[in-house]
């Protein structure tokens, strides 16, 4: 019953998105006006029909309705309640219900928020929104169905993989999605402006903040990934350059150069074509991404089951790339006399060069990515590329982004002058200088985290002493102190003040980063009870196994105790689990953090309980909370930019 | 002139979606090693009771050198088929354990 209602519902959406895509060319023939509310309805009605069958999906898993497949393969009786809704994007169909849902929730605001704006245009974004939708439609439908039932009905499922059973897995993979199709909004706008040959300034202008809603949830998706990782997966990293973290991440690169190139154009009127590049790519990195998760052409610890879902994303990869940069090659005439670059030394050149070295670090990532198929298919020997190659390569490119990302804001506009430089970037350079000879003569010797802390201290400096000249200013005209102008110079300028708040988050998390990535140390025993061993300023003391059954699985947990310069901080207890369905055991680190290391413990292997022996790895890794600490405050900073807090009258005077 | 420009966009883009399209031809989880058909490197193991066993005593015997950690039961049971298995063939098991156990057993 359930399964007939969820699969109908998408078949007649496919027909209600196969209207709203023909509608718009009817109209653009006849009556318009009357073929934009259809394909208004289209949307509507696709908006409708997922819901109810994404609900359907969700009653099924929720009421554990084993009838479905996909139900008995991704819950069990004994789930939680959460983590039966949660098993709505544990596999592959139901992620990508997930998805459409989520595309078509996009759709219908768009379409709800322009109901009487852009009439010229709209028709033509709704028809790219319902183009993306068909397609999911269709794969939902015909090829991964999750509404398949299953006969006889099993007594009871076989659940989720442990991993998935955690609390991210109601964060991360919907804050992912919800990132990457965000990014179909500005895409659909550019793509109708396009169809129409109207490329002036309209579309950028339009879909800036919902490119900016994109850009935070796709930021927060990766964040709240590594994070993930980190605290469950219990190898002490947050980050592997796996396949699809790289997928994952790539739309991020042209999504962060869209961010900054569009206020070229916007002021400038110049990158025209290299916009609609961008978002071209941006949006076809996420179907890549989605793509490369759910074929299985490369190995990775992310990859659904692979089946017949991979040729046909493969197909609607090559329509997407070639239909939009046809379409741009068709239109190119239209996109001549340009404004030109007045200096070298101006922001827009500044966001040209962040642009540049966004799109190389893309492409090195890309290239790194799918290396092992072109040394395969070329040379014919399989190699794989780990994180030393990303490393190496992203680095300097990261290091320069950080330089940019000082320099970017602060610099003025056409043709900086020589005051400008100084009045800007005098003393937050002196200031990082200094800083960096402290470093140096504190401990830190290696160049390349030398010149990264000095650089972050760089950026946050040239923040700070803008914020302070601004305060400054708005003390003497209007008097006010540091907190009431501080509010003011937000309101005033929402986005400016936004995206400082972003830059002073992206500055904490390179931090963490760089902090982790170069000082982490690891040491790893074999203790027997009572022994202990030192790390860092870190003592640690073995004080006996522990075993015990759990509803799902035996956990087998190593008490040990920790001691901080000499304070005890208690015990930690780092666990194996060991679920019935699974060969390995499924390890739980703990970790404690600090503001400036976590300590960070992993139960390695023990012998017979009654032994109580037990190989213990331990890491301290430098800063890393303020990887987290710097999400939040891009989350902010992303918020202020967003958030309509409404106009502030301008000062009479 | 926009002919032009189309095909050469259809050009740069088609590679790439070839070499996606390779990779359907393998399987990504399958990789050779490269010790394959080379000579095993030699080494010597101490078992439990403390003896010792070098690959060259065993040489002329087809050798399964398994590697599973003391906590897998799965693995425990693996062994005893695997040694009963290799026997029965003329040839011989070893079985390196790690985790919790120090030594390697035989």
């Amino acid at each position: 019953m359930t399964a007939t209602l969820g699969h109908s519902s998408i078949l007649i959406a496919l027909l209600f998105a196969a209207w709203g895509i023909i509608s718009p060319i009817l109209g653009s023939r006849g009556n318009h006006q009357r073929y934009s509310a259809f394909t208004r309805l289209a949307i509507l009605a696709q908006f409708v029909l997922v819901t109810l069958a994404a609900s359907s999906l969700i009653y099924a898993l929720v009421t554990t309705d084993f009838s479905i497949r996909y139900v008995a393969f991704n819950t069990t009786r004994a789930t939680p309640i959460y983590y039966r809704v949660t098993g709505l994007w544990g596999a592959l169909e139901g992620s990508l219900l997930l998805w459409e849902w989520i595309l078509i929730i996009f759709s219908g605001l768009v379409a709800w928020i322009y109901r009487d704006r852009q009439r010229e245009t709209m028709p033509w974004v709704l028809m790219v929104f319902s183009i993306v939708s068909a397609f999911f439609l269709g794969v939902i439908a015909f090829v991964s169905n999750p509404f398949e039932t299953i006969s006889p009905v099993p007594p009871d499922g076989r659940g989720l993989n442990p991993l998935l059973e955690d609390a991210n897995m109601m964060t991360h993979p919907p804050l992912l999605y919800t990132g990457f199709v965000g990014l179909m909004v500005p895409y659909a706008f550019a793509m109708a402006a396009l169809i129409r040959g109207k490329l002036d300034e309209a579309w950028v202008i339009a879909t800036r903040r919902w490119t900016i809603t994109a850009w935070f949830f796709l930021t927060a998706g990766n964040l709240v990934g590594a994070w993930w990782s980190y605290h469950v997966l219990g190898w002490g990293g947050y980050w592997a350059w796996d396949p699809v973290e790289n997928a994952a991440f790539m739309p991020w690169l042209p999504a962060t150069a869209f961010l900054h190139s569009i206020q070229v154009q916007e002021r400038r009127r110049m990158l025209k074509a290299w916009n609609l590049s961008l978002i071209i790519i941006a949006f076809s990195l996420t179907i890549f991404g989605t793509f490369l998760t759910r074929s299985g052409i490369l190995s990775s610890i992310h990859a659904f089951s692979s089946g017949p879902v991979g040729g046909v994303f493969l197909v609607f990869l090559s329509f997407v790339l070639l239909g939009s940069f046809g379409l741009l090659a068709f239109r190119a005439d239209l996109l001549k006399g340009q404004p030109e670059l007045d200096s070298m030394v101006s922001r827009e050149s500044a966001f040209l060069l962040n642009n540049i070295v966004l799109v190389s670090a893309l492409f090195t990532i890309f290239l790194g990515t799918i290396f092992p198929l072109l040394s395969e298919a070329i040379a014919g020997t399989q190699v794989s590329v780990g994180a030393p190659y990303f490393n190496s390569v992203t680095v300097p490119l990261f290091l320069l982004l950080v330089f940019l990302m000082g320099v970017g804001p602060m610099i003025a506009w056409r043709r900086a002058s020589w005051d400008n430089l100084k009045r800007n970037f005098l003393w937050p350079a002196a200031g990082s200088l200094l800083a960096g000879v402290a470093l140096f003569v504190w401990k830190v010797r290696d160049f390349l985290p030398l010149l990264g802390f000095t650089l972050l201290a760089f950026v946050a400096l040239t923040i700070v002493y803008d914020t302070a000249l601004a305060l400054r200013a708005r003390r003497r005209t209007a008097g006010e102190g540091m907190i009431r102008g501080l509010v003011t110079l937000a309101r005033r300028n929402q986005r400016r003040y936004g995206g400082l708040v972003v830059h002073l988050g992206v500055v904490l998390v390179i931090l963490g980063i760089a902090g982790s990535m170069t000082y982490s140390v690891e040491r790893e025993a074999t203790m027997n009870l009572k022994e202990h061993l030192n790390i860092g300023r870190y003592l640690i003391q073995f004080e006996g196994l522990k075993g015990s059954q759990q509803p799902t699985h035996f956990r087998v947990e190593g008490l040990f105790r920790v001691f901080h310069q000499g304070d005890e901080w208690g015990v930690l207890s780092p666990a194996l689990k060991f679920f019935p369905a699974q060969q390995s055991p499924v390890g739980r680190a703990v970790h404690r953090s600090t503001i400036s290391d976590d300590l960070y413990l992993i139960l390695s292997g023990f012998s017979e309980l009654d032994k109580n022996q037990a190989t213990l790895k331990v890491m301290v890794r430098p800063l890393v909370v303020w990887i987290w600490i710097g999400g939040f405050v891009i989350a902010l900073g992303s918020l202020l930019a967003i958030l309509p807090l409404g106009k502030v009258t301008p000062e009479r005077t | 002139m926009a002919w032009r420009r189309l095909f050469i966009t259809v050009l740069l883009i088609a590679p790439v979606l070839w070499l996606l399209a390779f990779g359907f031809t393998r399987d990504a989880r399958y990789i050779t090693s490269p010790l394959l058909a080379k000579e095993a490197a030699p080494f010597t193991v101490t078992l439990f009771d403390g003896r010792k066993v070098s690959l060259n005593d065993l040489r002329g015997k087809a050798v399964f050198l398994n590697f599973w950690a003391s906590w897998c039961t799965p693995c425990r049971a693996e062994a005893k088929d695997l040694e009963a298995d290799l026997s029965a063939e003329g040839g011989e098991h070893v079985g390196v354990a790690g985790g919790g156990g120090r030594s390697p057993l035989r």
